[in-house]
């Protein structure tokens, strides 16, 4: 593992041990500046200095209420919660159009740990994959969410 | 995005509690910044 990596993941903050996961992102771009990470699936903009927080959306969707035994966000039996995979390779997404970004994430909180992903509470960005295409755009990002760009061929060690 | 067979659930501590989020809002809020009332003076 790299020392860039090893840094990226080793940051806990407060002292913690989160989970560590790979997300992929569209891009919003909002006035000047490099774009924001917004949500593939929802208009959710990922704020670039602050951790984001879950809500269950389920009661705004379907109109509905949280079953009885919803406990918190995520719920195990529910859909809710910041999702994010647990390999660094994954299929892309379908959710919003457009030019897409991925990086690397630290969850906390409540988690729901699957096999192939997890689902957490809370969640920051910790780093920016670089985009071998536009890797301009990929420095961008990751200087408005002060993190740092991972370089494609660290991504065979973000998996060790 | 699936996460797969669910394997464990758990709490990863220090939780930090959000502000309450407006309903309008979506599932993946930002965790809105505690603003601290000024100490009254006198």
């Amino acid at each position: 593992m790299s020392d860039l990596i090893a840094d990226v993941i080793g940051r806990a903050p407060d002292g913690f041990v989160p989970l560590v996961g790979y997300r992929e992102w569209a891009l919003w771009r909002e006035g000047e500046g490099p774009p924001r990470l917004r949500s593939l699936f929802h208009p959710t903009v990922w704020p670039h200095d602050r951790p984001l927080g879950a809500v269950c959306l389920r009661p705004l969707i379907w109109h509905g209420r949280t079953g009885p035994g919803h406990h918190g966000v995520p719920d195990a039996l529910c859909e809710c919660g910041i999702y994010a995979f647990r390999e660094p390779e994954f299929d892309t997404l379908r959710g919003a159009k457009g030019p897409k970004a991925r990086g690397i994430v630290r969850g906390w909180g409540r988690y729901v740990l699957g096999t192939s992903g997890w689902r957490c509470e809370f969640a920051r960005v910790a780093a920016v994959l670089e985009d071998e295409d536009d890797p301009r755009l990929s420095h961008g990002i990751a200087e408005r969410y002060r993190v740092p760009v991972v370089p494609w061929l660290d991504r065979a060690a973000l998996a060790s | 995005m699936f996460i797969g067979e669910t394997q464990e659930v758990g709490i990863i501590e220090p939780l930090v509690v959000p502000e309450p989020v407006p309903a309008e809002r979506e599932t993946e809020e930002p965790i809105q910044r505690r603003i601290e009332e000024p100490a009254p003076s006198g």
